[in-house]
């Protein structure tokens, strides 16, 4: 599934619905790490790429 | 060294230099007035008790950690896609858009139509070891994805830059063994590592301008250097596209 963007020739991954979804599924877990007192894992930046 | 950039309207010109050296840079590429609406946007957000990103480089959802020279720490990915933040995500999106780096987009791949796989933030550089998105993400057939990196400020030198391997797009390319996870990353690392040796590929840096976009092929080894001077940021957006009539190669990506 795919979304559009203000260029009609560009669509992005990931549909309306998923993208909402994904922006809550974060929240709760950001919400849940910083209860539990858990920090980013810099070991994982191994495997990050640009 | 000095740095080979196009203007926009040297069609013919930037796709034979990107398709003989795997990258190309267009200079004066990007909306000035777009950049600027994402940069305001920004500063508002970031101070934000309530804002979550998705950290690309540590693999969570956090608030903004800023540096004390006032920089986000990590870089966000798919800040397009923050549709809690209305203002912030619409002003990435349409920088990412723009309509001169999507012509140009079209004339490299070939397609008139593209996907976005996925976009990244950056405020200061993270650091990035040497590699080929392939063994991240591509199009399916392979080799027809094109990664775009967006200058949101004239980088400094020392800010990080990022890096390109000139040529290395028609050497070796390194294969993901397994397509749901990176367990062979350990691995993936030294083969590149062994690639950069054998191909003896030099190293070119880019202290862009404000504006200039650079475009690089799935096969062309790149990274990023680490900041050497915190009082340097380096705001840019990366992006990476395929034509949409192909597939993505992986089912999930980032």
């Amino acid at each position: 599934m795919v979304r559009k963007t203000v260029n009609p020739a560009v669509s992005i991954l990931g549909s309306e619905f998923e993208t909402y979804r994904s922006n809550v599924t974060h929240y709760v877990r950001a919400l849940a790490n910083y209860v539990r007192g858990k920090g980013p894992d810099y070991d994982m930046r191994r495997t990050s790429y640009e | 060294m000095t740095l080979t950039k196009f203007a926009a309207h040297e069609k013919e010109a930037i796709k034979n230099y990107y398709d003989t050296y795997g990258y190309v840079v267009v200079q004066n590429l990007l909306n000035y007035t777009k950049i600027q609406a994402l940069l305001a946007s920004y500063e508002k957000i970031k101070h934000s008790n309530l804002f979550i990103f998705f950290s690309q480089d540590t693999h969570l959802p956090i608030r903004p950690k800023l540096t004390p020279e006032g920089f986000i720490e990590n870089s966000m990915l798919n800040p397009a896609s923050l549709k809690l933040w209305r203002g912030f995500s619409q002003s990435v999106e349409n920088c990412l858009v723009d309509e001169n780096v999507i012509d140009v987009l079209s004339f490299l791949s070939g397609g008139s139509n593209h996907i976005m796989m996925q976009n990244m933030f950056f405020d200061k550089s993270t650091g990035t070891i040497e590699h080929q998105d392939h063994y991240y993400l591509d199009s399916n057939p392979p080799g027809k994805m094109v990664a775009v990196w967006y200058a949101l400020e004239d980088i400094h030198e020392d800010a990080g830059c990022f890096f390109v391997l000139p040529g290395s797009h028609q050497g070796k390319v390194i294969e993901r063994d397994n397509a749901s996870n990176f367990s062979d990353h350990d691995t993936f690392v030294k083969s590149i590592n062994a690639l950069i040796n054998e191909g003896g590929y030099k190293y070119r840096s880019f202290p862009l301008s404000k504006r200039d976009v650079l475009f690089w092929h799935p096969y062309t080894i790149h990274g990023a250097y680490n900041n050497c001077d915190p009082r340097f940021s380096r705001k840019s957006l990366t992006a990476h596209y395929y034509p949409a009539h192909l597939k993505p190669m992986y089912a999930t990506n980032g």
